[in-house]
């Protein structure tokens, strides 16, 4: 039986916002290409319009069928549609579960407990993130309103003691740009939002005023962007094009009072981050799989969290399959395929659906 | 899955656990013969001592008093009712006639009652009612005449103030609703007596306003007090459970108060308020997290110093549920988050112990309830002596030893002393003191991390009666934030009653 909870849209946009988040913190300016930090800024700004043109499909099916997640509106097309646009949403919310866990792992078993064993990360964090999704997306809505305080309250700890700290020569445009590095740039811009597919998942999840709300936020997401970005080339310069993870080593370069270090508030920040993430998703994967096969919302968790640990398990030994998933996550394919085609599939199905019944 | 365990459970369960059943004697009917009915009651009560039985003749008529000894007021027994009705005199006077004198031309005492069955007779007697029988009648009169020895009204044990009302709840259900009573003297303040327990048939009484109050909440509250079906009830945490949606959370949505101020205010923000005669802690529902920071001087103090008081309240609910696992998880997995010359200290205190921070902390904070434990338990005469030996074994005796390291000492002291700004947290707090321990030192400040998402997880999903215990912290509103962090000036508070069905969140209408 599907359970819908209803959040407000200024909850829902907090949870999304904490969901981005997760992949701010492993931030690098350099995604893999040799390009100015920059150019990357820019490409930044520029790709806000392209991002308002690629959510018109949700503005479109938010128009014409308000309150109806894309696998109802699939339903509505024929059962069929319906099914298959559900099983291609639901192993993406698989792939995001594992590619999650996997990073997680990856950062604490590298950054944090060089000495520890994954799995055992793995199994605490799923075990948590099982406990959290099987209690629906309320509580977590709720929840996350504590994260972005104590995220607005850690920036502040670690970003204020660093101003002291940064040299402006490192910030400078570069005198010729490479139209290639620039399109690039703003294509990567466009494609690091992936967090837009829950926008389709949770629609019904979301009372009204979410379309207002999206403009406000990817506002906001892109200036929080420009500021991690901005801090870590003024603080490390070229150098912080290397660095796997430059916020946590800004946080270990912060000084604040007492803390020579505030690698603790980085590492509470992000489990956090990463445990609202996680939770999503699987509460989103319990959910699909709740309307594809008709049974209780609790077992779809706990076959979602299942599935998920079973793939997460052996994934995260191998690094070669975090840098293969981290390419392809890059290559956008899935936010063209998920955030934007599957979507415009099923507003023109939608629409022609509309225009036979008249 | 389910069935399966309780199938296990119940093949286990032995005889000396029966399920709570009522008694054939409830429902049976008094009947008209007087001698039938003494004869009835001797039996029901088992010939019981305390049952005193008085026969005597009015106007001719045998009539029997029936009490519970000690329950009674003698004095105004033999005043308001012995006397005038040995001395009526009515002409040819019939039972049925002297049963409509007592009832409608005369008034023995302002609480009387006529009741039909044996299980309501046993009620009256036993709640200090004088019940009079009268031969030829299938009925009984109750009258409240309650002589019993209550506990005069002293200052709360457990919500101590500086400024406010020194008075807090007694046992005595009535004595209670009197003190709210004179506290709110408006007529929408209503008090509906419900009688629960299948044995003690405690009377229990839903407080409220009926201007304030969401119909849909009383109702609720009504229904899944209509499903309590135990035995005794004997104090008002024995109705907790029930009264909760999440039975298995830590934090829970129902509150209780030992102050007829605090239930007063709670009252008038649309709560309902349950008393529970025999016990002086009534509980109010619903509860948001917030209120354990509120106190009752909070409202009587400066608004900037009463702001103060909450920001430290938060700070020691931090302080005393993680200071401890901490303190274990830097020292152990994250040295290098310390100042160097605290690490140095921490160092050479600890380098000495032979047990690991972890065990240090668990036993010492272990040590630290037993006693406190203890000192709940000892006579008062005696109670001192157990600080001193507290202070001696934990403090002196365990560092001189090398048993454990000074600056835990320290952490137990802090922690120990911040748990008591939050009395109504206690028992939360110390739970989770423990676990964090286990959890900070087994996986560091990762443990800690996850294990504080699934405990605010499991506060945020409690959202008894349609209102979030959260709010209005989250859902977030600013203006309701007035006085959650601060106590702004009654000036702006007293501008608008607060309403608990308006806040963020809330379902209930």
């Amino acid at each position: 039986m599907k359970r819908i909870e209803k959040i407000t849209s200024t909850q829902f946009l907090i949870i999304i916002f904490i969901v981005k988040l997760f992949f701010f913190m492993m931030y690098t300016p350099k995604t893999g290409k040799s390009m100015e930090s920059t150019v990357y800024m820019l490409g930044q700004l520029v790709s806000l319009p392209l991002l308002f043109l690629a959510l018109l499909p949700f503005y479109y099916l938010n128009m014409a069928l308000p309150g109806y997640n894309i696998i109802d509106c699939g339903g509505k097309i024929n059962s069929v549609a319906g099914k298959i646009t559900g099983v291609l949403y639901y192993c993406y919310m698989i792939f995001s579960v594992v590619n999650t866990v996997i990073n997680f792992d990856f950062y604490l078993s590298t950054a944090v407990y060089p000495e520890s064993k994954s799995w055992i990360f793995i199994a605490i964090i799923m075990l948590a993130c099982f406990y959290c999704a099987s209690l629906g997306i309320e509580p977590l809505a709720r929840f996350s309103g504590f994260v972005i305080i104590a995220i607005i309250i850690s920036g502040m700890m670690i970003f204020l003691p660093l101003v002291s700290e940064m040299n402006l020569s490192y910030i400078h445009m570069p005198v010729d740009i490479n139209v290639k590095d620039f399109i690039s740039a703003v294509y990567l811009g466009i494609i690091s939002n992936s967090e837009f597919i829950l926008l389709y998942i949770f629609a019904d999840n979301v009372k009204k005023g979410l379309t207002k709300g999206i403009g406000k936020y990817i506002f906001i997401a892109v200036a929080f962007y420009e500021l991690v970005a901005f801090f870590t080339v003024v603080i490390f310069g070229a150098y912080g094009k290397t660095i796997l993870f430059p916020l946590y080593s800004l946080s270990g370069m912060a000084r604040l009072s007492i803390l020579d270090r505030t690698e603790a508030v980085h590492v509470i920040i992000w489990v956090f981050v990463a445990f609202v993430r996680i939770s999503l998703f699987i509460i989103g994967g319990g959910k699909i799989l709740s309307n594809i096969i008709k049974i209780s919302f609790d077992k779809c968790v706990l076959i979602t969290s299942v599935i998920s640990l079973i793939i997460a398990l052996p994934a995260a030994k191998s690094f070669r399959i975090l840098h293969e998933v981290r390419i392809f996550m890059y290559t956008g394919v899935l936010f063209m395929v998920f955030a934007v085609i599957i979507p415009t599939i099923i507003s023109i199905g939608v629409k022609l659906k509309g225009r036979c019944k008249n | 899955m389910k069935n399966f365990f309780d199938k296990i459970i119940c093949r286990d369960k032995i005889s000396a656990y029966k399920n709570p059943h009522i008694k054939s004697f409830e429902d049976e009917k008094i009947n008209s013969d007087l001698l039938d009915n003494l004869v009835n009651i001797r039996k029901i009560c088992s010939n019981s001592s305390d049952i005193t039985i008085q026969k005597l003749k009015i106007c001719g008529i045998e009539c029997a008093v029936v009490t519970c000894e000690g329950m009674y007021d003698l004095k105004s027994t033999a005043e308001l009712v012995i006397n005038p009705l040995t001395e009526l005199n009515i002409k040819d006077c019939k039972s049925k006639n002297l049963f409509e004198y007592v009832t409608t031309k005369t008034m023995l005492s302002t609480d009387q009652k006529i009741f039909y069955t044996y299980g309501q007779l046993f009620k009256f007697i036993m709640s200090g009612f004088v019940v009079l029988l009268i031969d030829g009648i299938n009925c009984g009169i109750a009258m409240g005449i309650q002589g019993f020895p209550i506990r005069s009204i002293g200052e709360p044990s457990s919500e101590m103030n500086i400024r406010g009302s020194q008075e807090g709840f007694v046992e005595a259900l009535r004595v209670n609703m009197t003190m709210i009573r004179r506290r709110l003297k408006t007529p929408e303040l209503c008090f509906e007596i419900k009688t629960l327990g299948i044995n003690s048939k405690t009377d229990i009484c839903l407080v409220y306003r009926t201007d304030m109050v969401s119909e849909e909440l009383l109702n609720t509250i009504r229904q899944r007090l209509e499903n309590v079906k135990i035995d005794n009830i004997l104090e008002s945490g024995y109705l907790s459970p029930f009264l909760e949606n999440h039975p298995l959370s830590i934090f829970s949505g129902v509150g209780s108060t030992e102050r007829p101020d605090t239930l007063a205010a709670k009252v008038s923000e649309g709560r309902v308020g349950i008393l529970v005669d025999g016990t002086p802690f009534a509980l109010t529902i619903p509860k948001l997290f917030a209120e354990n920071f509120q106190s009752f001087d909070d409202y009587t103090i400066q608004p900037f110093y009463a702001a103060l008081i909450r920001l430290l309240k938060y700070t020691a609910f931090f302080i005393s549920t993680l200071l401890p696992a901490l303190y274990v998880a830097i020292a152990t997995f994250h040295p290098e988050l310390v100042p160097s010359a605290l690490l140095y200290n921490i160092a050479s205190a600890e380098e000495n112990t032979p047990f690991p921070l972890v065990f240090e902390a668990f036993v010492i904070h272990l040590f630290y309830e037993i006693m406190r434990e203890a000192g709940l338990r000892l006579p008062r005469a005696v109670g001192h002596a157990v600080s001193i030996i507290g202070a001696l074994i934990i403090g002196d005796a365990a560092v001189t030893a090398g048993l454990i390291g000074a600056p835990m000492v320290m952490v137990v002291a802090l922690t120990a002393i911040s748990s008591f700004v939050l009395p109504s947290l206690y028992e939360t707090i110390a739970f989770l003191r423990f676990l964090f321990i286990i959890v900070g030192g087994a996986f560091g400040i990762f443990g800690i991390s996850v294990v504080m998402c699934v405990i605010f997880i499991n506060l945020c999903s409690v959202n008894d009666y349609g209102v979030p215990v959260t709010s209005p912290l989250t859902p977030f509103n600013l203006y309701s934030m007035r006085d959650v962090f601060i106590r702004s000036n009654w000036k702006i508070l007293g501008k608008e009653e607060m309403d608990i069905s308006d806040m963020p969140g809330s379902e209930i209408k």
